[in-house]
């Protein structure tokens, strides 16, 4: 593995981190004050700092360290939390971000100066941050005289700690003289090295780690504050702390006594540490001891998680990192695969093998297990869509603070599964959508509190499954959309004409038109005309739809509804002019045999189909597409009732339905164009491409584009 | 064996009714035989559907009716060349392909100013050579533009 490998998977790390340190922090930021949530905060911004140390990328550390401090204000008393600072650990968050981002892409160094001052005065970080300046680096024995006895009821106790770094310690890029320098600034810290055991030069091996320290620390601390330096390299090292006798409280007469014994734990001697002198063997240290050896394989795998993380994560299952590119060769095969098993099934049942025989019972075998393959695969690719969502916090913000208004997000649905193929490409429409609620969205805090709603703005962002497609929604409590002035603007630029008549919905539509832009002047954060068009273009890219819907004064809604998965469907596959064409499964309500006494006809030659009272637009797929000339022969046609997302219905009308079977994906735009009512493409078992409809497009379509002239036959009903 | 030699570019010629026209060979990806495809609705005449290309679906431009020649249609004779457009590949119906030629970058002229509009759109140059001429065709004209914005 070389240095490029490695830094890769450091900073594929740290993307991990930052979203566990963004995830911790909006927990706390909602008011959840576990322990374990600030915890993870603090492991997340410290193995950024440790992973930045080994690459010596030092904006990275330096910003980690005042960071990391801040966060250990509250981590060591949470009654230190408030809201203020959380939101500023949460701007300092955002900053950590850029910068990793810049050490890993490039770019313009990150002016984080001010942020460090306003981190530092915040939680009054300064004078420690200087110690940590000022301290000397290679000097060891490290001696910190910062101490004076009068400032403490209590005296000091001395700790005596025996230290033997393991070669991993080194590995994992950590340093004891910076151990020692924290364990300086409990109290005073004397270090001697243990040098017997480094061999003579013929036998040395630069690689093994020979040296081990004894240090006698007295501090006013106990265990606990001893131990925290070696939080993070305490499965990497033999340790051993031995914790003084309690000191007597009262008085300090017995400092003289105390210190006496601090001179004895001077001495090279280290009887005291009976069986911890034998150096790398793993004695038992304390209760972590267990951890030492799952610790050694963390290193040789480099699959699991940062050791750093801690035990609780070491217990969980271990995650793998694989290319994604390897997992999408999968689900690519196991297409082909579906492909090749509806060819054998065509073959097999040719060949007169019905599902009673042998041959026929394995073929439902292979069937369930494809089936199941196909699921399982489909579950790799499947991720809490929770990482997106993050980042929309970030995102309301920045555009809040641009824009000087003041707005909370809400999560909802986070943990719900996604495709990842869909994920990212939700990313940048949802970003743009959400900043256009804030912006556009959201009132001004002064307008808000004159309307009567709370000062700050909310939007809900929630994520759910609903019949086998993903459905994200974003909700404003802002003024809605602005209808008179968006019919102006849009006849401005001529999207409509003058004299058209549009119904609210049509108005609300009408910002999803190209070149369409509400703001009055561009502003930094959206208005720059490219917004909703491209949105909806890249959520129709993805196989969905977007909605809206909005109330004057009350806010918006924007409803995204995605395909759960863009590899596979379930298609009901049917025939019409000698062509056949899949329908996905889920918009297929039922199928009915043609009756002609439910068919009626409105208007210039429209014919709707009277189902159970319901009039429902009867379309003639075969010449919608343009399949035939002529209509289909209406008396022996079937009719398949079919549900858009919008819950319209229509009625197509087909000569016969063949079957229904799992159907690969395949997209026409990678080789040709987008073709108005076919969503994609699929393969047949016979090697035949078959048409997936769009049965949205075709269903608002509907009534409008029926040019066919109705059939002798049906004029005389109506 | 044969020199490299960057003035020399290598064409793939092909017959389409009596003519030959010719496109680079670095843009052929493979010829194949026709096999009967899938008609695409609201597409143009010229384009006589899809076909499965190992998983992949491939379009199919009947180059004749393209380029506004008499067009035969498909038939179990014709040949498919799968050419790459950019990021996209198509296949072109052919009666057959007749020659590999690599020409001499003095034997390549730009197409002459032609009365035809479709001859000037199609046509990129011309390779002389001594008892022929030959078109190369301009594989980025016969594919229809990316999205046309549904309304």
């Amino acid at each position: 593995m070389n240095m490029d490998a490695i830094k890769d998977t450091y900073f594929a790390e740290c993307g991990d981190q930052l979203a566990e340190l963004e995830s911790g922090l909006f927990d706390m930021s909602s008011g959840d004050t576990d322990p374990e949530i600030i915890n993870s905060v603090f492991r997340a911004v410290h193995s950024i700092k440790g992973g930045a140390g080994a690459f010596a990328l030092d904006d990275l550390v330096n910003f980690a360290h005042v960071f990391e401090n801040a966060l250990d204000v509250i981590r060591s008393d949470n009654s230190q939390s408030s809201p203020e600072r959380i939101d500023l650990l949460l701007r300092c968050a955002d900053v950590l971000n850029d910068i990793v981002t810049v050490a890993r892409d490039g770019g313009d160094k990150i002016d984080c100066e001010e942020i460090t001052k306003a981190l530092e005065n915040e939680f009054n970080l300064e004078e420690e941050d200087e110690n940590a300046e000022e301290a000397v680096f290679d000097a060891v024995p490290i001696s910190l005289d910062a101490f004076d006895f009068d400032d403490f009821g209590t005296p000091p106790k001395a700790f005596q700690i025996a230290f033997a770094p393991q070669n991993e310690l080194y590995l994992h890029g950590h340093d004891p003289q910076r151990i020692f320098r924290e364990l300086g600034e409990l109290g005073t810290c004397t270090a001697k090295a243990d040098t017997s055991k480094i061999p003579a030069l013929d036998g040395y091996d630069p690689k093994v780690t020979n040296l081990s320290w004894n240090l006698t620390l007295e501090a006013d601390a106990n265990l606990s504050d001893v131990k925290a330096p070696f939080e993070w390299v305490e499965d990497f090292c033999t340790l051993e702390i031995e914790e003084p006798e309690e000191a007597p409280l009262e008085g300090g007469d017995d400092i003289s006594d105390f210190l006496g014994g601090l001179d004895a734990g001077d001495d090279v001697d280290t009887s005291a540490f009976d069986d911890g002198d034998s150096l790398g063997a793993p004695v038992d240290v304390s209760e972590e001891s267990e951890e030492a050896a799952p610790s050694l394989e963390v290193v040789e795998t480099k699959a699991a998680p940062p050791a750093e993380a801690g035990k609780e994560r070491q217990a969980a299952s271990k995650p793998i990192r694989v290319d994604s590119a390897k997992v999408d060769r999968l689900i690519n095969l196991m297409g082909e695969m579906v492909i090749s098993q509806s060819m054998l099934t065509m073959q097999i049942n040719d060949a007169g093998f019905t599902s009673g025989t042998p041959a026929g019972l394995a073929l439902v075998e292979l069937q369930n297990l494809t089936r199941d393959i196909q699921s399982s695969v489909m579950a790799i690719r499947a991720q809490p869509i929770k990482p997106v969502f993050m980042r929309m916090s970030r995102v309301v913000r920045e555009v809040a603070s641009a824009t000087g208004k003041k707005a909370n997000l809400v999560l909802e649905g986070e943990s719900t599964e996604v495709d990842t193929t869909v994920i990212e490409g939700l990313s940048d429409p949802l970003t743009h959508m959400i900043r256009n609620s804030v912006d556009h969205g959201i009132e001004s805090a002064e307008k808000r509190l004159a309307a009567g709603k709370p000062e700050v703005g909310e939007i809900r962002l929630s994520a759910s499954h609903s019949s086998g497609s993903i459905v994200i929604e974003i909700r404003d409590d802002g003024a809605g959309i602005n209808r008179p002035k968006v019919l102006e603007i849009a006849r401005k630029k001529g999207i409509v004409s003058p004299d058209a008549k549009l119904s609210d919905d049509e108005i609300d539509n009408l910002i999803f038109a190209p070149g369409f832009s509400t703001s009055d002047e561009i502003t930094d954060v959206s208005g720059r005309g490219v917004g909703m068009d491209v949105v909806r273009q890249s959520i129709q890219g993805l196989g969905g739809r977007v909605l809206i819907s909005s109330e004057p004064g009350k806010g918006s809604h924007f409803t995204l509804h995605l395909p759960l998965t863009l590899a596979i469907l379930d298609g009901m596959l049917v025939k019409t002019s000698e062509q056949i064409l899949v329908l996905p499964v889920t918009s297929v309500i039922e199928t009915i045999m043609f009756n002609k006494d439910d068919v009626f006809v409105i208007g210039e030659g429209n014919r709707v189909l009277k189902l159970r009272g319901q009039l429902v637009p009867l379309i003639d797929i075969g010449n919608t597409l343009g399949f035939s000339e002529k209509t289909t022969d209406w008396d022996n046609a079937t009719i398949v009732v079919v549900e858009s997302r919008k819950n319209e219905m229509s009625a197509l009308v087909v000569d016969s339905i063949v079957g229904q079977q799992q159907v690969v994906i395949k997209s026409m735009e990678s080789n040709y164009k987008r073709i108005p009512s076919i969503a994609a493409a699929t393969i047949l078992g016979s090697g035949r491409i078959a048409l997936i409809l769009d049965v949205d497009d075709i269903v608002s379509r509907g009534a409008k584009e029926i040019t066919a002239q109705p059939s002798p036959k049906l004029e005389k009903i109506a | 064996m044969s020199d490299v030699n960057t003035n020399h570019e290598e064409f793939i010629v092909f017959r389409v009714g009596e003519q030959e026209f010719c496109v680079e060979i670095t843009s052929t990806r493979e010829i194949r035989g026709w096999t009967p495809s899938t008609v695409l609705p609201h597409s143009p005449d010229y384009l006589l559907g899809v076909i499965n290309l190992r998983g992949t679906i491939l379009p199919i431009v009947d180059l004749a009716k393209r380029l506004g020649l008499h067009s035969e249609g498909p038939t179990e004779r014709h040949v498919v060349i799968v050419v790459q457009v950019k990021d996209k590949m198509v296949g072109l119906l052919v009666n057959s392909v007749s020659d590999i030629l690599e020409v001499k970058a003095e034997d390549l002229r730009d197409v002459p100013d032609l009365d035809n509009q479709a001859s000037a759109e199609f046509f990129g140059r011309v390779v002389v050579l001594e008892e022929r001429i030959i078109c190369e065709v301009r594989l980025d004209r016969l594919v229809p533009d990316e999205v046309e914005l549904a309304a």
